[in-house]
């Protein structure tokens, strides 16, 4: 099983954790170090200490260390930290907790982030299919580089950490959004594989320009596949987003699946979120 | 010969040029349908081709399309449709609006270069 | 601390240099200027730098190696570096990041813009230093205490950054933003979407009296670093919806600075107030307080909070058989999921119990023994419940998944509902609480929420979540209060033993809802309508809303009555007059119908 990775943690908190969690759940104390890939944690929680600046800057760099994998980033408050929980949510931290709240609360809670996620239902997979394959056809065919598909997964991904996003709209028969995001290393390589020339010819414009186009064809070709199904939708124009924790409207109700792709040592996401609107079937 | 490549995205407008200058076209640059226009009227002479992104503010492609079958001037110029509406219906659209061809995104450049050629011999017939 | 404000210009370009150069000055900056790398470094060691704006190239070498050189000298290279760049040959920005550089800016830029970001980093020396608790500093947020110290001398206004408004391209997607300065023409905003110059974008403005939204067109954009928000000039169409906000933007200007050229140490105080305002408005949204009465109590309202934060820890997940597919709401119970029963392939309602209620010991036992009586009930009139289940000290219990829409629905969506649709409701929903009755069961929860109509129009009670079997021969007291104060009886608010004339009494309480459109007793928290549910007469429904008939009055009155003697004692009874009232209706519309229709001519 994989273990649970307690960063940095004082004595208090390792052993109120081990007192909420079964004792099935595997606890490392470390201390995460940049770099460091944080795929195969279950989960980290993180103790903030005086120093709320840092443990934003590090809250941020956990999440990306995360590559879009769905792991839990928990945040135990210290008793003095009084600072707003929205900047550690926007940082990346998943939930906030304090050691002054209800244990009861808080063990319903870790629990739940500890349940294993759920696998695609076959009907969603029916539309989840199409966006798998043409993104990894439209990047083939733009970049002559191979996208992997990995993993995927459903949140209640409001935010998207990442550092630059295109999104479309979708509406007609069915509505929803579809989010491409990727950190700017791997933007910035992309872009200049399509256009052909040395990164260093590329700016954040033409990044900007490029990812947008980018959603526009991963949606516009998908498209394609749902003529005559419920699941079938008009484009909307593509917004592009920079930086990180950026709250994106889906419709209510609906999943929101995270479809993880591997690329050159790196990672990139797509969301899809897709309700064939009522009536229709 | 002269092309004009129409697209709102310069990402894309640079993609084509690198497709379309090793076939011997010269390039100019539109990013919306009202450019294109402007374009012809300006007097550049002599334009073989216009690659027309669907999707543009201002002036949309197919709109673009139409008023350029309709004038009398540009009426013969070919017009290819570049756009990432892929569904059968949206293609008939426009070959029935007077594109004179059709390539949906994404592309090779390979796919393009022949729709392009494709194109220059249906006109040189 | 900071005694080094010079600012070092160095551009090739001559004119541009002195146009600068005049602009520092009149801010009240010292500025040096040069052309080229040698006459740069001559100005370093002889003067004290704040900063240093420079070209991505130079005369003599490029503004990247220039950079890389002060980098390497441990003397300098704590200077704030910036490049300023042409639009036409932007360089890279992100070599400029790397190698250093703390920001990349763009011209032409507009000269407020330019002083304002010059501000930003290299501020002139307030008279009186910051007091210690200044707000802290997050990515856009440093830059306001000189913004409103600054506007002193130019025109820029200011608006409360609570103020908030969302941008969209297509009215799909829509994201947050915030208005940076405003005029008659257009507004300023920053915002993390991006368009591009000539797009038509919409931006809503939630103003006191409702949403406006208003298009308008990109005209110019501005972007600091590939990592950080654009601002956006746009330009505003011409109609009336914009002369209304922008009534409202002059309002929130004059609200915010109330004392105009007053005291220095004002901007201070606004700036430190500007974080807390926002804040308040991020945790009520956070909370999503599921039901407003309950919120006016802070505990309550923290416990809700742990309840949704709980529920959304299950998003994406699977209990055992049965996987959370969305999220559908939260009651004062649980959480409702709609779900996928993987092994008999079929959507399911899933509840998960609060964790509150899940760590009563008390509760647990009961819920566990209640279940098996529950699941037995087979009525076409209740929601069925399939399983009950505990994973991981998670209590849930999966139960038909209906489609449709709750008589909560219907009252808030204001439909009629006193009418003969309305009756037909409540006898189906007598009949078949008087088929739970006779298992000796009662729901405990009975409220609008937990009244379905399906697509096909027919009734169904859910949620027996809190359902609890009676021993009629050894009644039990019952332990804490269960169920929605709204319609909570009072023998359940006192503990006394209950039996199903509480189910009564709820039912009566929200048929009075959907007969007159308003809860019978309504108060500022939890505590005070529980008072009058246990103490204060009902207004009467027919004074409350004059179309209900006294008879239908009279019946939902005596359901409600406070002593549970006082009531009807079976359902039996209560169907049998409302049938009584119904035949009553439906003579008198027939009779309406044939001698009463409006005959051409007639008025």
């Amino acid at each position: 099983m994989k273990p649970i990775l307690l960063n940095d943690c004082s004595r208090e908190v390792s052993l109120l954790l081990a007192d909420l969690l079964d004792e099935k759940a595997l606890l490392l104390n470390e201390r995460f170090e940049n770099h460091k890939r944080l795929d195969d944690y279950r989960m980290i929680v993180l103790e903030t200490r005086s120093d709320q600046k840092r443990v934003l800057n590090q809250i941020s760099k956990m999440r990306y260390a995360c590559n879009f994998r769905n792991i839990p980033i928990i945040v135990m408050r210290g008793r003095e930290d009084h600072f707003p929980v929205q900047h550690y949510i926007m940082a990346g931290a998943t939930e906030v907790l304090s050691l002054t709240d209800p244990p009861a609360a808080c063990r319903q809670i870790l629990q739940g982030y500890l349940i294993p996620d759920r696998r695609p239902l076959d009907q969603e997979m029916e539309y989840l299919k199409p966006f798998i394959e043409n993104t990894v056809s439209v990047i083939q065919t733009m970049t002559s580089g191979t996208a992997e598909f990995r993993e995927m997964y459903f949140s209640n991904a409001f935010r998207i950490f990442g550092d630059i996003s295109g999104i479309i709209g979708l509406s007609g028969d069915a509505e929803g959004t579809v989010v491409l995001t990727f950190y700017w290393a791997l933007a910035w390589r992309i872009i200049s594989k399509m256009m052909q020339v040395q990164e260093e010819a590329i700016n954040a414009e033409l990044i900007h320009d490029g990812v947008g186009e980018l959603i526009n064809m991963i949606s516009g070709s998908t498209k394609k596949n749902f003529v005559g199904t419920h699941y079938h939708y008009e484009l909307s124009l593509p917004t592009v987003v920079v930086g990180s924790g950026h709250q994106i409207g889906h419709p209510e109700g609906a999943s929101i699946a995270i479809l993880i792709f591997d690329m050159d040592n790196s990672s990139f996401a797509v969301h899809v979120c897709l309700k064939p609107m009522k009536g229709t079937s | 010969m002269k092309v004009i490549i129409a697209d709102d995205s310069q990402v894309m407008r640079t993609i084509i040029e690198k497709v379309v200058r090793p076939l011997g076209y010269e390039a100019m640059h539109a990013c919306n349908g009202q450019e294109v226009l402007s374009l012809l009227e300006k007097g550049c002479e002599g334009i073989d081709l216009i690659l027309m992104d669907w999707n543009m503010p201002v002036l949309n492609g197919l709109e673009a399309l139409n008023l350029i079958r309709k004038s009398n001037q540009f009426s013969s110029i070919p017009v290819l449709m570049v756009s990432t509406e892929s569904e059968d219906d949206k293609i008939r659209q426009a070959l029935d609006a007077g594109a004179s061809g059709y390539i949906s995104k994404p592309f090779t450049s390979e796919t393009l270069a022949a729709v392009i050629s494709k194109a220059q011999e249906k006109r040189g017939v | 601390m900071n005694d080094k404000t010079d600012i070092l210009l160095i551009n090739r370009d001559e004119e541009l240099l002195e146009s600068l150069e005049t602009q520092l000055r009149q801010a009240g900056y010292a500025v040096h200027t040069a052309m080229d790398m040698r006459e740069a470094l001559t100005t370093i060691t002889s003067h004290p730098l704040g900063l240093i704006i420079c070209d991505h190239a130079l005369e003599d070498v490029n503004g990247y190696d220039f950079l890389y050189y002060l980098k390497s000298d441990p003397l300098r290279d704590c200077i704030p570096f910036v490049f300023l760049v042409p639009l036409k040959d932007q360089g890279s920005a992100f070599k400029a990041f790397e190698m250093g550089a703390i920001d990349f800016w763009v011209y032409p830029l507009e000269v407020k813009d330019f002083i304002m970001r010059v501000r930003k980093i290299d501020p002139l020396q307030p008279s009186k230093t910051p007091p210690p608790g200044s707000p802290p500093s997050s990515p856009t947020p440093p830059a306001e205490h000189q913004e409103s110290k600054e506007r002193r001398k130019t025109e820029r206004v200011r608006i409360a950054p609570s103020f908030k408004i969302e941008v969209s391209r297509d009215g799909i997607v829509w994201l947050p933003g915030q208005v940076m300065n405003f005029n008659k023409g257009g507004v300023f905003v920053r915002t993390p979407l991006l368009g591009k110059q000539g797009l038509t974008l919409k931006i809503k403005f939630l103003l006191p009296a409702g949403v406006s939204i208003v298009s308008g067109e990109i005209r110019h954009i501005v972007f600091n670093s590939s990592h950080q928000q654009a601002g956006m000039g746009i330009k505003m169409e011409q109609d009336q919806e914009w002369n209304r906000v922008q009534g409202h933007l002059e309002s929130l200007k004059v609200s915010e600075m109330p004392s105009r050229g007053g005291n220095s140490g004002d901007p201070w105080k606004s700036a430190a107030q500007a974080p807390a305002k926002t804040i308040m408005v991020c945790n009520q949204k956070e909370q999503h307080p599921p039901d407003a009465l309950l919120t006016d109590n802070p505990r309550k309202s923290e416990a809700e909070s742990f309840n949704i934060r709980f529920y959304q820890s299950l998003i994406g997940k699977q209990l055992d058989n049965y996987k959370a597919v969305s999220f559908i709401g939260a009651g004062a119970m649980g959480g409702v999921f709609k779900g996928w029963d993987i092994a008999l392939e079929r959507e399911v309602a899933l509840k998960v119990i609060s964790y509150e209620l899940a760590s009563k010991e008390t509760f647990r036992d009961m819920f566990i023994k209640e279940a098996r009586t529950i699941s037995k009930l087979d009525h076409p009139n209740i929601a069925h419940i399939y399983y009950i289940g505990i994973t991981d000290n998670i209590l849930y219990f999966v139960m038909e998944f209906i489609t449709g829409q709750t008589l909560k629905n219907m009252i808030d969506r204001r439909i009629n509902l006193n009418n003969l649709k309305g009756i037909e409701y409540l006898i189906t929903i007598c009949q078949a609480l008087d088929f739970v009755s006779n298992k000796h069961i009662i729901h405990r929860d009975i409220k609008p929420e937990n009244i379905l109509i399906d697509q096909k129009g027919s009734v169904k009670i859910v949620d027996f979540g809190v359902a609890k079997t009676i021993d009629a021969d050894n009644p039990a007291k019952q332990e804490g209060i269960v169920g929605s104060p709204l319609y909570m009886s009072p023998d359940c608010i006192v503990g006394r033993a209950m039996d199903h004339r509480s189910d009564i009494y709820s039912l009566g309480a929200s048929f009075y809802h959907a007969f007159t459109g308003t809860p019978p007793f309504e108060g500022k928290d939890a505590d005070e309508v529980l008072l009058k549910h246990l103490n204060e007469p009902c207004v009467p429904l027919n004074v409350k809303n004059p179309k209900v008939s006294k008879t239908l009055g009279e019946i939902i009155e005596r359901m409600m009555a406070k002593n549970p003697e006082d009531r009807y004692q079976d359902y039996a009874q209560i169907i049998k007059d409302i049938k009584a009232l119904r035949s009553k209706v439906m003579k008198f519309q027939k009779l309406k119908n044939s001698t009463l229709m409006p005959r051409p001519g007639s008025i």
